[in-house]
């Protein structure tokens, strides 16, 4: 029997849609769940003050300043390492055999599960380095989980440099550094950057590499140096949901809502950076 | 392989028992041949006997390519291009080269042509200006672009884009221009133009191109040299090898009956 191909059309159709709400629905009702939940506690004072009655009141100002000191770290360690490494494996050693184990590692080490990455972060930064639990701690911690990604995105977007820049960099007597430095850093960046941006947002919204390295389950007064231990959102918000007995509703949305903000934040940079450069491009 | 017409100077380029190995696969067969000072030389044959490599192999660019095994020499002015020691940064400068695509730098057409200025010479503003007056003007785009010098060089025109290419060279100050098939992205009239432009160009530089058009070939050349899987067959003067070649291959090329 042969279909009307007018009737499979519809029919794929309907498929493919059905599919794209399948995606766009869960996200539209739990934007509108934090916000009808969560909108209640939000005022100046629930973003500005520490908690207060064990938790059960009062603000969640330590635990964001302890996200944006982590964020911020993560991206200077993960950010430099993740660009050189990926800079090194893509422009200098291309077919070599070393980086080609380095590939399937990095592919590996991308779905290992962040609780790993907690564990070893432990194991290495806490323990064996001795920084204790602390904001170095994690950061290292959400630095390593996340080079994978930025290495890979990065990759991809070295790879968008057309061969024949370099080429004729090269021609003109420019060194391969000199080639890398002047023509396909500077193109490759937005991408780059848009990538690392990605990456970072989904380790600033973990909570199992925090756990054990830096989150601290309480803290009244905000860290004075990287090696002090932190709040941070989404351990804040663990906490709440599952150690605090009797906290009003509207603090663990609310608190979920400044997280989603925050990483929706980082990716409308990501965005923005993306759009800003696609324009300009023309190769 | 070369025939003496008249007797000649030492060539600025000078290719020796020349091999050049892909692998397993030999692209360049045992080839002799030199580039006459201040004259163009086009190399014709048809498409994979070995044009580009030998172009790329007298600046060195197959040295990014894995797999590649040279046998032989070539001198640029007398002094050898492979082996150790050899400045590969200070080669370039002297002999530079114009690829099929016209391929300027996602900068702006002041930065392209100072590119490799800015590379290799400690230059101030003002030098560096003149520079690029003097640059363009020689590949005829200071008419056009002398107000334009902010403008991303890939918004140009093909034609002005290759141009621009020679430009970028000329600001080294080269000796050596290698040119793989420059017209073949280029409309007719602009082919034309760019022919013009060789001729004018051919004052200054050594000039070696390759091209698969035999009329371009006829055009813009003193030399012309025929190669056939990685084999020089012939070479010598054009009007002659156009008029009356000594081989018949290149004659059956030629007169395409081939190729
Ligand atoms: N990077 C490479 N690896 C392997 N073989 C190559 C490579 N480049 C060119 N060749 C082969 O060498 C021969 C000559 O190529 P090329 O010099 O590009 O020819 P032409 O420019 O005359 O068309 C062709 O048979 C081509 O397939
Ligand atoms: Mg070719």
């Amino acid at each position: 029997m042969r279909l009307n191909p007018k009737i499979t059309e519809k029919i794929a159709f309907a498929f493919l849609f059905l599919s794209t709400l399948v995606i766009v629905v869960p996200v539209i009702l739990i934007t509108i769940e934090l916000l009808k939940n969560g909108m209640s506690v939000m005022s100046w004072k629930f973003l500005t003050e520490s908690p207060r009655m064990g938790m059960r009141a009062g603000g969640i100002f330590p635990a964001i300043v302890g996200t944006v000191y982590l964020i911020v770290l993560t991206i200077l360690f993960a950010l430099p390492v993740g660009i050189l490494a990926a800079i090194y494996l893509s422009e200098y050693a291309r077919d070599h055999w070393l980086s080609k184990i380095i590939d399937v590692a990095i592919v590996n080490l991308a779905g290992v599960p962040s609780v790993v990455y907690g564990l070893f972060g432990l194991g290495i930064f806490v323990t064996f380095l001795n920084f204790g639990t602390s904001i170095v701690a994690g950061a290292l911690t959400l630095s390593i989980m996340s080079l994978p990604v930025i290495i890979t995105s990065s990759r991809e977007a070295l790879g968008t440099i057309p061969e024949s820049f370099r080429e004729s960099s090269l021609a003109l007597g420019a060194t391969r550094w000199q080639t890398i430095r002047r023509i396909v850093i500077p193109n490759a960046l937005p991408g780059i950057i848009t990538g690392a941006i990605l990456a970072l947002s989904r380790a600033a919204g973990e909570t199992a590499p925090i756990l054990f390295t830096v989150a601290a389950f309480y803290l009244p007064h905000l860290p004075k140096t990287i090696f002090d231990q932190c709040m941070a959102l989404p351990y804040h918000l663990y906490v709440l949901a599952t150690q605090v007995p009797n906290v009003k509703a509207g603090v663990e949305y609310g608190t979920a809502l400044v997280l989603v903000a925050m990483i929706l934040i980082l990716n409308l940079m990501a965005g923005a950076i993306r759009s800003h450069f696609r324009k300009k491009k023309q190769w | 392989m070369r025939k003496e017409e008249d007797p000649k100077k030492p060539g600025a380029i000078r290719v020796e028992n020349f091999n050049l190995y892909y692998g397993n696969f030999q692209a360049l067969k045992q080839v002799n041949l030199e580039f006459q000072h201040r004259e163009v030389t086009a190399i014709i044959g048809p498409s994979g006997c070995g044009k580009s490599t030998l172009l790329r192999s007298i600046n060195r660019m197959n040295d990014y390519m894995d797999q590649v095994r040279t046998e032989g020499q070539i001198y640029h002015e007398n002094r050898p291009v492979y082996g150790p020691g050899v400045d590969l940064v200070e080669h370039r400068k002297k002999v530079g080269m114009v690829f099929q695509r016209p391929n300027p730098f996602p900068l702006t057409v002041y930065e392209n042509v100072i590119f490799g200025c800015r590379l290799h010479l400690e230059l101030s503003r003002s030098e560096l200006d003149s520079r690029v007056e003097k640059s363009l003007m020689s590949v005829g785009l200071w008419e056009v672009l002398a107000d334009h010098l902010d403008q991303d060089a890939l918004s140009l025109p093909n034609e002005q884009q290759q141009r621009l290419c020679i430009a970028r060279l000329v600001a080294m100050n080269p000796d050596v221009l290698l040119m793989d098939e420059p017209c073949s992205a280029l409309d007719p009239i602009a082919t034309q133009r760019i022919e013009e432009l060789i001729h004018e160009l051919k004052k200054d530089y050594t000039i070696i191109i390759v091209t698969h058009n035999m009329a371009q070939a006829a055009r813009v050349s003193d030399w012309t040299a025929y190669f056939y899987l990685g084999n020089l067959i012939e070479f010598g003067r054009t009007e002659k090898i156009f008029t009356r070649p000594e081989k018949k291959e290149t004659e059956d090329y030629i007169t395409g009956r081939f190729g």
